[in-house]
Formats: structure tokens, sequence, C-alpha cells
């Protein structure tokens, strides 16, 4: 019975938390220097466990001289692979 | 003879004894006899001229109190009824006119005639006075007049030769011919002769410096010949002695004005050639006084009677016959009013009064022939044809104080007929004659459009130009005719408007007007007030026209005004009626009405609750268009469409009309106004701000004076429809929100991906909003884009599965799923609803959901499952049925497929949905006939509903079916977003936490207050625009449920 359904879906980030901690945007929206969300905004996580948008963790980074904590827990943020 | 008698004497000439009634006069011969000469020589005396005057004066004063008003007036009154035809009225006006006039001409004119005779003949006679009076010689020789007044009488006069010749040595001989037999017709071209002749004359006098003198006298018209000539002859003496001067006709004029000071005003009125010139050059003109036998109706045609014309003509100087040409141009005033008094030439009216009075049936032939005859010696050609003064004929002693002679006798007895007769004019007499003219106008356009008229027709048009130049000739036009005809004229003009123009918007009337009102109007003036064709009537009536066009544009203006809304409908037809209006706006001060009356239209006929908001909306841009046509500066607009911006902004739809035409399909004319945007470019605009030179300034024009002076005109100047539009809202927020919510509707309606054409709206949109403003859209669709990409990855991943797994049921056809994938963020919220899909269904989605997994590390997809479209085929009985349903419904009807009966309760329980949605939904499949209800009591006596699935469907065809199916109209229709409601509760919501923290620290607020710190602390949400009373409604809202308490003017929280 039945052939077609166009079903109708948001996708969403499998993350702990809905908004960056850095620019305070939702990780379904992008970071404010991006238009285009999804893709073209992606979220990292670090070890820590702490998500971030990708732009604004990089920005975040750079902007730190020394050594580069994670802005949510002081620790050294490192990428968490894949 | 003493005083007394020569009084009396005088009396009777200029009355006839019938001081009482002069109606009754019998006019008499006057036979030069001593006892004449005596009373002129009493005349000489020192302000008797002026005192006869005035006594002639008081006589007519009284006549035309004590019997001609009265008389009069019971003509009108005694014969007017209230309802009479047109006929009658004209018939009545007619008698009664001639009445006065032949009061007027055949008595008062003709004493002023004798008296002016007399005061002539006195003041020729102090030359003599001294010396020749007691001897003053009786040269008449009276010839018998045949008793009777039948008829031109000859007398004849035999100037004693040896008194002339003894006085004036040389003769020249100036003829002036006239037999006995003489008639009417040819009295014209012997005046004619006789101007010729004394230009010879004149020339000739001034050649010799002799004084030529009448030899012989010819015979006369009437029945008498003054003795003027002899007065004349024995001025000569005296003449003589001035006769070394070049001018001395002048001298001779100004020392009669000396010696006869009280005179002066009197010689004025003369015709300054024949009098003042006469003198010099003898008689080249016999002068007689004229008997006109008035009883007799014949006509008073003698040279005396060209004399009195020009007398009683003097006040305009184009009819003297013997003044200069020049004098008419510069002399005329250019009159505004049609109105003209006593432009016509009293005798010749006189012929043609005496003429036709007494046989008004057949008027007479000569009434077109004379005055053109006329005309040559009048106005000749010249001063006409080149509109230049021709440099006057010296006259010496010329009077140049035309026209006005307010003294003249004449002019007092007019100045009498008004005041007398017209001080009031009752109510009747005025309709009356607005009637008479009204129909004149009528009988005239008849006239105009048919080359031959009835009999009928030409009698009324004859007896209406009769009427019209007696009144004239009493000076009577002004006062009596002259409001109802330019009454008739502006009603006429009104008619015609009313006639040929309304409701016609597609063609231009100005031009087609302006002619009517050349050929009509202006023809019937020149009818009625330049009968004569001279050149003052002409410009006096040419001076008219320019107000009758006035008036024309002023009356068409107003008409179109009165129009104006449904001009406003039929915009792009009604282009030349607009193109009408601005000119008439240009030529007329009708702005501030426009105005009002648009606004008074818009409001009566727009702006109530039975027009739907796309009508409104067109005839809001229709309106704009036009307005912009009529006045580019846009202050009309800007003025008129206040109340519809303001209207609409209550109207809760407008936006979602304005953007749905916006991005209609259709025709639309704002869709094509979104395509002909041009991208606005500020910097130019910046560059007009800093006062740099505008290259084009020398075409700049001020705004009107109706223009708000604080918004700047060139914003009004390019403003166009869809900015003014947007202004309605004063924001571009409002719009673009909703153009999200109606796009997300489109993409969520049509689930299909093909979004090209949205993608050209929003490059449209994008470029006169803004990109940051619809960024959000463009995110939208970018999803859909997005979508399909996506989905034809995991359809391909899916198939492989399956093909791989290959355990599927055979026959079983593979539900394909498709999917929306959404960004939530960007997205207007959607509609809530809760269910829980069959087992089944889920199973595809969480299997699409799985393989997206794949695709999108860390991201997962949140199905919304009442949202989407499902094409469903149900198999019932061996029948196949496809529908396109909601997966909702295709969930419901799955559920019929484990049983074929649940109960409401146990299927909502099984979907999760609340029993009143799942009612709605089932309702859909009633509709389609596959569901049946039915009510069956339960154990505890609850009534339960039972939904049996309907095997034999064709039984229930054409049942109860169709009165469902609007439900499922409605249900279809509803949108997948939350309506605007929804949102602005969530907003409100947002705000609720601002105003609990407000209240909290400050305990309590006013409204206003409140309002005052959302809009400070706020401005960042979205809906901070929130206006005062939505607030006002959604505190109180606050206070019913018991959260907020407000008193005294406060809101606190309720603690």
């Amino acid at each position: 019975m039945g052939n077609s359904w166009t079903g109708v879906a948001t996708w969403k980030w499998i993350a702990n938390d809905d908004n960056c901690g850095i620019c305070r945007m939702a990780f379904d929206g992008c970071c404010p220097d991006c238009k285009l969300p999804g893709d073209d905004c992606p979220l990292v996580w670090g070890q820590c466990s702490h998500v971030f948008h990708m732009h604004c963790i990089v920005k975040w980074l750079q902007s730190q001289s020394t050594n580069s904590p994670c802005p949510m827990c002081r620790q050294e943020w490192k990428w968490k692979a894949g | 003879m003493d005083i007394a008698d020569s009084w009396h004497f005088l009396e009777h000439i200029l009355c006839g004894g019938t001081e009482d009634d002069m109606s009754l006069i019998v006019w008499m011969p006057v036979t030069p006899t001593p006892e004449l000469k005596n009373a002129v020589h009493f005349l000489c005396q020192p302000g008797m001229s002026t005192m006869l005057e005035e006594w002639l004066y008081e006589i007519i004063f009284q006549n035309l109190s004590d019997k001609v008003s009265l008389r009069f007036w019971d003509l009108i009154n005694c014969k007017a009824t209230d309802h009479d035809d047109v006929e009658t009225t004209r018939q009545i006006l007619f008698d009664a006119f001639d009445y006065l006039y032949d009061i007027y001409n055949k008595c008062f004119l003709e004493s002023v005639r004798r008296l002016k005779w007399l005061q002539t003949l006195a003041v020729s006679a102090p030359a003599v006075a001294p010396t020749v009076t007691p001897q003053t010689p009786s040269a008449f020789t009276s010839v018998k007049s045949r008793a009777g007044l039948s008829g031109p009488k000859g007398v004849r006069f035999q100037q004693p030769r040896n008194l002339s010749q003894e006085i004036c040595g040389n003769a020249i001989e100036s003829v002036v011919c006239k037999d006995e037999e003489n008639c009417d017709g040819s009295v014209e071209t012997h005046e004619e002769k006789d101007e010729k002749m004394e230009l010879g004359d004149e020339n000739m006098q001034r050649n010799n410096e002799v004084n030529p003198i009448s030899e012989e006298h010819g015979n006369m018209d009437g029945s008498y010949v003054p003795d003027k000539s002899v007065i004349e002859q024995s001025l000569v003496p005296e003449d003589s002695m001035s006769s070394i001067h070049p001018d001395s006709s002048f001298e001779l004029s100004q020392r009669k004005d000396m010696l006869f000071p009280l005179y002066a005003s009197g010689a004025e009125d003369e015709d300054d050639e024949s009098f003042i010139r006469s003198p010099i050059g003898g008689s080249k003109k016999s002068v007689s006084a004229p008997l006109p036998s008035v009883l007799s109706g014949a006509v008073s045609d003698s040279p005396f009677a060209q004399r009195e014309r020009c007398q009683t003509s003097s006040r305009l100087p184009a009819l003297s016959s013997t003044s200069t040409p020049g004098m008419v141009l510069t002399a005329t005033p250019g009159q505004l009013t049609p109105i003209m008094a006593a432009e016509a030439t009293p005798v010749l009216k006189t012929d043609e009064g005496n003429a036709t009075s007494h046989n008004n049936d057949e008027p007479s032939p000569e009434d077109d022939s004379e005055p053109s005859s006329s005309f040559k010696c009048v106005l000749p050609e010249a001063s006409l044809v080149f509109g230049t003064t021709v440099p006057a004929r010296p006259v010496p002693g010329q009077v140049t104080d035309w026209p006005a002679k307010p003294g003249s006798l004449v002019n007092k007895i007019h100045v009498m007929l008004k005041a007398i007769l017209f001080y009031t004019i009752p109510k009747k007499f005025s309709a009356m004659i607005k009637d008479f003219y009204s129909h004149g106008f009528e009988i005239y356009k008849v006239k105009l459009s048919e080359s031959d008229i009835d009999e009928g027709k030409q009698k009324s048009l004859d007896m209406f130009d009769l009427l019209n130049s007696k009144m004239d000739e009493m000076g009577l036009m002004e006062s009596i005719s002259g409001s109802a005809i330019t009454e008739v004229v502006h009603s006429e003009i009104e008619k015609h408007i009313e006639e040929e123009c309304k409701g016609n918007f597609d063609t231009t009337f100005i031009n087609d007007l302006e002619a009517w009102l050349d050929q009509h109007v202006l023809g019937w003036l020149k009818h009625i007030y330049a009968g004569k064709q001279t050149a003052s009537q002409l410009a006096s009536v040419i001076a008219f026209r320019d107000r009758l066009r006035h008036s024309i544009y002023e009356t068409y203006g107003k008409s179109l005004i009165a129009q104006f809304f449904d001009i406003i409908i039929d915009f792009p037809d009604s282009k030349p009626a607009i193109l009408d209006l601005s000119k008439c706006l240009e030529k007329s001060d009708l702005r501030s009405e426009l105005v009002s009356s648009l606004k008074n239209a818009l409001e009566s006929r727009l702006l109530h609750p039975g027009v739907n908001t796309a009508v409104i909306l067109t005839a809001y841009i229709a309106a704009i268009k036009s307005l912009r046509l009529l006045e580019p500066a846009g202050v009309i607009l800007e003025l008129v469409c206040e109340p519809v911006g303001r209207y609409l902004r209550s109207r809760e739809d407008t936006v979602r009309c304005i953007v749905a035409s916006l991005t209609d399909d259709g025709n639309n004319e704002l869709v094509s106004e979104l395509v002909n945007t041009k991208p606005c470019t500020p910097s130019k605009d910046a560059d007009e701000e800093d006062g740099s030179m505008n290259p084009r300034w020398e075409e700049w024009m001020p705004d009107p004076v109706d223009a708000d002076p604080s918004s700047g005109s060139r914003f009004r100047r390019s403003a166009d429809i869809l900015s003014t539009l947007v202004n309605i809202y004063g924001s571009k927020e409002l719009f673009v929100n909703e153009y999200r919510s109606l796009l997300a509707d489109r993409i969520l309606m049509q689930y299909n991906y093909d979004v090209e054409r949205e993608l050209r709206y929003l490059e449209l949109l994008k470029l006169r909003f803004g990109e940051a403003q619809l960024h959000f859209c463009e995110v939208m669709l970018r999803d859909v884009s997005e979508s399909r990409r996506v989905n034809s990855r995991i359809q391909e991943a899916c198939k492989t599965v399956t093909e791989e797994e290959n355990n599927q049921e055979p026959g079983q056809k593979e539900l394909e799923l498709n999917a929306m994938i959404l960004s939530a963020q960007f997205w207007p919220a959607f509609r809530d609803e809760k269910i829980k899909l069959p087992v089944e269904l889920q199973e595809h989605l969480d299997k699409y959901t799985r393989s997206f997994e794949q695709q999108k590390q860390n991201r997962t997809l949140v199905w919304k499952p009442h949202l989407g479209v499902m094409n469903i085929e149900l198999e019932l009985n061996g029948e196949t049925l496809s529908f396109s349903v909601s997966p909702v419904q295709a969930a419901i009807i799955m559920k019929f497929q484990e049983k074929n009966q649940w109960s409401l309760e146990s299927l909502s329980h099984e979907l999760e949905m609340t029993p009143s949605v799942l009612r709605r939904k089932l309702a859909f499949w009633q509709g389609q006939g596959l569901v049946r209800e039915s009510v069956q009591e339960g154990p505890g006596g609850d009534n339960h509903q039972i939904y049996t699935l309907v095997e034999e469907r064709s039984g229930l065809r054409g049942g109860p079916h169709d009165l469902l199916g609007l439900v499922d109209i409605e249900e279809e229709a509803e949108s997948a977003m939350a309506s605007a409601q929804q949102q602005k509760e969530e907003e409100m919501q947002m705000l609720w936490t601002y105003i609990q923290g407000m209240l909290a620290n400050l305990d309590c607020l006013t409204l206003e207050r409140i309002h005052a710190m959302l809009r400070m602390f706020a401005t960042e949400e979205p809906g901070s625009e929130i206006s005062l009373q939505e607030l006002k409604a959604f505190l109180d809202n606050k206070v019913k449920d018991q959260i907020l308490v407000f008193a005294a003017g406060v809101y606190r929280l309720n603690k």
C-alpha cells in the first residue's frame, strides 16, 4: 500500500548543549561570521566534551597567545577526532 | 414775452403739456416763431439751461415712478402666473419691455432730444444776442404741414439769401437734400453722404479760412426747419474774428464753455465734430429737429437724429459715427462682465424699434443691412483689421474724457430706470428672465445644430434679439439680465459637462469643451451682446471668454473630482481623465477640494469592513499610480492616502496580501513593479543631500503649498508604489517576516524541490529590502535544494541496501520516502501536532534518519510527522483508490488495516492524538466514504463513538460525506506554519520576562512606563515592536489570570 511519501524533518546537531559557548548562537544556526548553517558552519568537539562552532573556537584559539584553553573549562583545548 | 411765458413755452416744447403722463404725449411740430426765439434767448440766461434740464429730469422721474413703473410691473404681474410655459413668459416679458421701451424711446428720449436741441440753440444764440437779438429775422417760411401725423412732412425752409450773403460772403453749399418722400431706407446713405461732405467742407474751411454757409437748405424730413442755421450764420462775425487761428474752433468751444459753463457738459455730449465745427463750417448739415410722428409710427430719420444718436451714444466712443477710429481701442475698457450698457446706437435702434415694434411678427429686413452699413462709418475697418490705433484725425476741441458722462441726461434716465423700476427685482421676475435666457440658449443651440429651423423657433429667436436690443438701449441689460445670463451660461456649462463627460474617463474632453464653449456659449453671448460686431463689444465678449474658460475648467474639474474615486478604480483606462484633471488643477484652485473629496470618497467607499484587503490594496495601488500621474510631486498622494495607509495598518492580513500579490504568478501590478525596480543607489542620494550641484537644477519645481514641510520632497517624489506600501508599516521587518512564512507555506505545500521561481523573487526582493533582511529566506531556499541533494544520495543508499537484503515481501510496493530537511533556526515556528505513527511508517523514518546520520556526521533528524504529504493507494474490495493525504491521515487509515472497527478512545490512545484532533482527521475519511461513524452504548452507560471501515463504499456515496467534505477543505488549507497570532504570543512571552523583572524591582508601573521601558531595554527582541494597545491587552490578560494586579492606574505583581 502506498508509493511515495514526502516527509518533513529538521536536522539537528547531536550535541550536549543548544548554544555555542562562544558566540551564544544556536548550534543549529551558524556562527556570526557565517551565513549558512550546517555543512558550511560545522561544530567541533573538544576532548573536554565541550562543543563549539568551528569558526568560533578557531578564532578563540588564535586570539590566545600562550596556551589554548577551552573557553568553558580552561583545560587545554584538544580536538576530538571525528 | 415775459419769463413765465417763455418757460411755459419751453415746457410745452419738451412735454407737450402732458407732464403728468408723458405716455399721452403727442409731439407737435415746433414752429420757428418769435416766441421760440424769445424762449431761446431766455434759455441763454445763466442757469436757465440747467434749470430746464433739471425740470425735465424731475418730470421724467415723476412719470417713471408714478406711471411707468406701476404699469410695467402690472404688465409683468397680472399676466404672469406661477406655472407659465416659456412662450407665455416670453410674451409677457416682451410686452412689458415693449411698453417700457416705447415710453423710453418715444417720450423720454424725444424730450431729451428736444432739450438738447434747445440747448444747442441757446448756445448758438448769445453771440448774436447783443447785436442781433431784437432784430433776429424771422426767416422761416413754414410750409403748411398736412394735418395729421402720418408721414414725413415737407417743410420748406427758404434761407433768406440776402441775410446769408450779407453776413458770410461766399458760401459753400452743403446741401442735405431730402425730399418729402424720403423714407427710412435712404436715411443712412444720406447721412453718410453728409459725413463725406462734412469732411470736404472741413478741409475747405481750413484752406480758405472762410466760413461756408449753406446757401440753400434742402427739404427737411421734419415738418419744420429750425433756425439753427440762422443762428449759426449769425455767429459768423464772431467766428471770423477768430478765424485767423488755425484751431479757432477749439477756442470757440472753449469760449462757449466760458460763456456757458453750465452748458459745458451738455456741449460735450454733443457730437463734438458736428457741434463744435459747425460754427466754423457753417451749416454743412442742415440741422433740423426731428419730428417723429410717434403715434403714426413714422420713422424719425432727420439728420438731427443722427446728431442725436451721437449724443446719446457718446458714452461709447466706438459708436459715435464721427469720432476718430483710434478712440475705439484706446477708450474701450475691456469689460469683464458680459454686460455692456448702451452699446447700440440709439438711432439705429430707433429705426429698428419703430419698424419692428409695430409689426413684431415680421422683422424688418433692414435689421441686418442697417447695422452693417452704419458700421462702415462708425467703425472704419482699418482699426479693426490692424488692431492698432489709427492716428486720430485732429479734431479741434475734441473731448477726450470718454466715455464717462455721468451728467448726461440720458445717463440719468438710465439710472432712473434702474433705480425706480428695478431697485428690487422680484423673484418671479428674475425667474422669468432666467427662463427667457435659457430658452434663448436652447434655441440658439438648435439653430447651430440644424441649418434650417422652423418658423416658431425663428420667431422666438427674433423676439429674443429684439427684447435684448431694447433692454440694451435702455441700459438695463446689466441690471436685469446680467446675472440671469451668467447663471444660464454656468448652468449650461454644468449641464453640458454632465451630459458629455460624466462617467467617461477614457477620452480627453478639454479640447472638446473649449471648442464647445467657443462655438455655443461665446457665440450666443456675441449674439446677445455684440449684435453690432463692434470692436468694443467683441473685445468684452472675448474678455469674458477667459472667465468662461476658467469656469469651464473649474466645472469640469469639479465634476472629475466628484468622480475621482471611479477614475482611480478604472485607472489604466482613465488616464485621459486624469490628465484633464491635472490641466484643470493648473488653472483653478481645486486642490484642497480634491484632497477632501477624495479622502471622503475613499473612506466611505473603500475603508470599511465590507471590502476585502486585496481590493483595498488594488485600489490603493491604482490611487498611487493615478495620483502620481496627476501630480508628480506626490503631495496630494501623501495627503489623500494617509487614511488608507492607516486603515490598512489596522487590518491583519494586509502584509500577507501585499506579499502574496508581490510573489503572485498572475499578471500582477506589484510583480511588475518589483521586477522593474531599479536597485537603489544610496550614494547618489547622499550627493544630493550634500547640496552638490544637481545638473537638473533648472528643472526644479517647488513643492505645492499644501506639502508637509517636514518630509522631504525628494523622498515624496522618488517613492514608488512598493516603498509606499512598505511604508504603511514603517518597517521592512514585518514584510520580511511575512514573506518568510509565506515562503515556508509555499515550500511545504508543494513538496517539489523546484525553487527556481522563488529564488528569482528572492533576488528581486533582496534588491529592494537588502540582503541582510532576507538572509533567512535564502537559507530556507538553500535547505530545499540541499534536501534534494541529500535525498537522492539517501535514496541511492537505500536502494543498494534493499537490493542487498532483498527481504522485502514481493508484491508489496516499496514506500519511497523523500524528506525536506530544514534548518529549524531559519524557519518560522512550525505548527505543532502530536502523533505516534504506526510502526511501519516509523520504521521508514528511522531508516532514513540512520542513513542521514551516516552521511552527515554528528547530525540527526527530527521528524515532523504531521507535515508532508503521502500519496497512497488503497485497495478496497478490488477497487484501487489513490489519495494524497497528510501522514497523519495515512496513519489513521493504516490503523484500519489492523482491524475494521475502532473506538475513538482506543484509536486516539494508539496514535497518541487528542480525541478532538483525531475526530477532525477522521472526518476526512468519513468524507471520502471509507469510514463510518456510529455510536455504541458502553457498559457504563457512556457513549462510545465507533468508527468502522466501510466495505461497501458505493452504498455510502452521496451520503453525508458531501457535507463533511467541507471539513476536509478547511483541513487542507491549514497552514503548516504557526499562525501570526501564535507567533505573537510567543514573542509576548519573551517580553513577559522583562515585565516581570521590572515589576519585581520597581514594585508598580503604569502602562506607559512599561511600554517605554520595553522599548528601551528590549529593542533587540523581535517582539519589541509592540503597540501600547497590544501591551495593554496582554497585561489585562495577566490581570485576569491573577498574575498581575491593576489598581490606581498601575500594574503590580500579585504576591
